[in-house]
């Protein structure tokens, strides 16, 4: 019988019960979350973290024994994340986006917001030249989808039909504003995502998106129809192009990221220029929602050509006002 | 099938996935292991299946109250939010579970996956919501594609757009070393596998039997350690008995042990010679003389 002494042996017994009541800790805060732990235990927590870590450098430099690193690994990883990842509350991040980082994320876009505004407008002002020249671009440009009748043999009764529609039942109409709003983010969700592809499809989808409204613009100027189409276009058509020009700048920031990713990786410029890319993407998903309930409800309700412009501007005044001036003070 | 006879061979889990590090605000890098896709696609579906499950539910309960009340005034307001409901359920879930759960859905929960954050920082809200909206352009754009536009009637155009989509999507989760699909490209993020590992009991002895002196521990090195580690620690039965029988006799040969070993103390010599060699390697690496295996000698010469 002979006695043998191991340092990993004795160091595993000193520290075992702290590795055992970070595991616990660990269960109650996963199971049931933080709130369960005391006061006393939110006190051990970052102590008993920082003795794992600690446990762990020392068991990869002196232990042999692969269990007891394997398990020191998994606990430490499993104290970190308790630790480092926690439950994010859904209001408070609601509100600290709104009210701050969404505004400034896209104040500093605004090189790639001037871009697609650019593409958008250039989109528009060809649409225009086009058709004004010619009407026989009119279904080049339009699919005959989102025509839905309406071209070159339309006369003026009957675009003006479809401008002053009968107000429905409202419930018809929120069913409507609901269809739009997700067929929207499906194609403005594109127009961000493509932006990977150095921002190419970005820009051409933005300039198609502003052609077509060009096209119609140039459709009823020839039957005089040009203020009244731009009320009922306009009304959600302010914050619905708005979107579309959100999520054209963040593509274009991804884009940028890819085309010239400066001391960076491709892969790290992405992820340097993601979380702001993404943030800017749903304040377009949420003008998306605003601008389905315009067209649904309020387009619908308002008739009058010049209500229809008020609530327009002003809703181009509140966008305009809520990016460039929301949570400025708080920025560091 | 495979995975118990995996288990027994390999009480401790043997590693087949890719492993990673991530390094916390402390400076410790922390082992991190990355999960099949396979594992990761099961999770995606379980979700997928969740969240829609969800949403027929919400639309089936809004059109019974809408039944119920068709007469009075609630019925204008119960499909359109109704809808509005199914909508969310189907889009915000994977935003709602990922802030709630710090990077967990119920899908990846069931299969032991975390989200985390690629540089060992905090998972931030804005990370969250890019690699999930992500989602959407990458993975179910595509497929609506297919089935809003064309309805059953697709057109080869649609499907090869369509395909080659998936394709590249896919793809990018393969090719990728750290196993990254478009969303953690830009929302910053990694998943990785979190299994609870449990403390397995310490197999080095107090006191042992047999008594080994230096010159027998100089043939091995740590691989042959852990590798004995592994064989003690499986189960007893008929198989690692012969196995046991057959490591005593190589070690026997080996180390120059000229004393018999009776069958019924081929545990005990193989735990006491598993302390002795442990001690002694731990003592060599304590002075910084790492043993790697048995080898060590020719690659100190080389």
């Amino acid at each position: 019988m002979s006695v043998v002494s191991l340092k990993s042996r004795e160091f595993r017994k000193e520290r075992e019960s702290g590795w055992r009541e970070m595991e616990e800790l660990i269960t109650i805060a996963r199971t049931m979350g933080m709130r369960a732990l005391s006061n006393d235990d939110l006190l051990r927590l970052p102590l008993l973290y920082r003795a794992v870590l600690s446990s762990l450098s020392v068991a990869r430099s002196i232990a042999l024994d692969r269990a007891l690193v394997a398990y020191l690994d998994n606990l430490a990883l499993r104290a970190f994340l308790v630790i480092y990842a926690r439950p994010i509350s859904i209001g408070q991040s609601m509100r600290e986006f709104l009210m701050g980082s969404l505004p400034r994320a896209v104040r500093g876009m605004r090189w790639q917001v001037a871009i697609a505004l650019f593409a958008l407008l250039l989109g528009i002002a060809s649409g225009f030249a086009l058709v004004n020249h010619d009407e026989g671009w009119f279904p080049v440009i339009v699919p005959a989808g989102m025509a839905q009748g309406r071209g070159p043999s339309s006369t003026r009764q009957e675009l003006l039909r479809v401008l002053s529609a009968q107000p429905q039942a409202s419930a018809a109409l929120l069913t409507m504003a609901n269809f739009l709003f997700s067929n929207n983010t499906l194609v403005s969700l594109l127009i961000f995502g493509m932006g990977v592809l150095a921002g190419v499809p970005t820009l051409l989808l933005t300039f198609g998106n502003g052609l077509g409204l060009g096209a119609f613009l140039a459709l009823h100027y020839h039957r005089g129809l040009l203020g009244e189409f731009a009320g009922w276009v306009s009304i959600h058509g302010v914050s619905e192009l708005g979107a579309i020009v959100l999520f054209a700048a963040a593509g274009l920031k991804l884009g940028e990221a890819v085309l010239s990713p400066g001391a960076y990786t491709r892969t790290d410029a992405l992820t340097l220029n993601g979380p702001a890319a993404g943030e800017v993407a749903v304040g377009g998903v949420l003008m998306l929602l605003v601008a389905a309930v315009l067209e649904g409800v309020f387009r619908q309700v308002i008739g009058n050509t010049n209500a229809r412009l008020t609530v327009a501007v002003a809703s181009l005044v509140l966008w305009t006002a809520y990016y460039a001036g929301v949570g400025r003070s708080a920025a560091k | 099938m495979t995975t118990a006879v995996q288990s027994a061979r390999y009480p401790m889990g043997r590693v087949t996935r890719r492993e990673r590090h991530l390094m916390t605000p402390e400076g410790v890098p922390l082992r991190i292991e990355l999960p099949d896709p396979g594992e990761r696609f099961i999770a995606f579906l379980a979700d997928v299946f969740i969240s829609f499950a969800a949403a027929v539910l919400i639309l089936l309960a809004g059109w019974l109250a809408a039944g119920m009340a068709a007469h009075t005034g609630p019925f204008a307001l119960t499909i359109p939010a109704t809808l509005l409901m199914a909508f969310l359920a189907r889009n915000a879930y994977f935003i709602f579970f990922e802030l709630r759960w710090a990077g967990a859905t119920p899908g990846k929960r069931m299969i032991g996956l975390r989200v985390v954050d690629r540089h060992g920082g905090p998972l931030r809200a804005g990370a969250v919501i890019a690699r999930n909206l992500t989602r959407q352009a990458e993975f179910f754009f595509p497929i609506e594609l297919l089935l809003i536009t064309k309805g059953w009637l697709w057109s080869p155009l649609d499907v090869a757009l369509s395909g080659l989509w998936l394709t590249a999507m896919c793809a990018l989760v393969l090719r990728t070393p750290d196993r990254l699909r478009a969303g953690d490209l830009i929302g910053g993020t990694v998943v990785i596998v979190l299994p609870k590992r449990v403390l397995l009991e310490d197999l080095a002895r107090e006191t042992t039997q047999f008594e080994f002196l230096p010159q027998h521990l100089e043939a091995y090195g740590i691989h042959e350690l852990h590798v004995l580690e592994e064989v003690l620690r499986q189960p007893d039965n008929a198989e690692t008995g012969r196995l046991r029988r057959d490591i005593v006799q190589r070690i026997q040969r080996r180390i120059g042990w000229d004393r018999p070993v009776p069958d019924e103390d081929n545990e005990t010599f193989l735990r006491d010679f598993y302390t002795a060699q442990r001690a002694f390697l731990e003592r060599r690496k304590n002075i910084g003389e790492e043993r790697r295996d048995k080898f060590y000698r020719e690659s100190e010469r080389s």
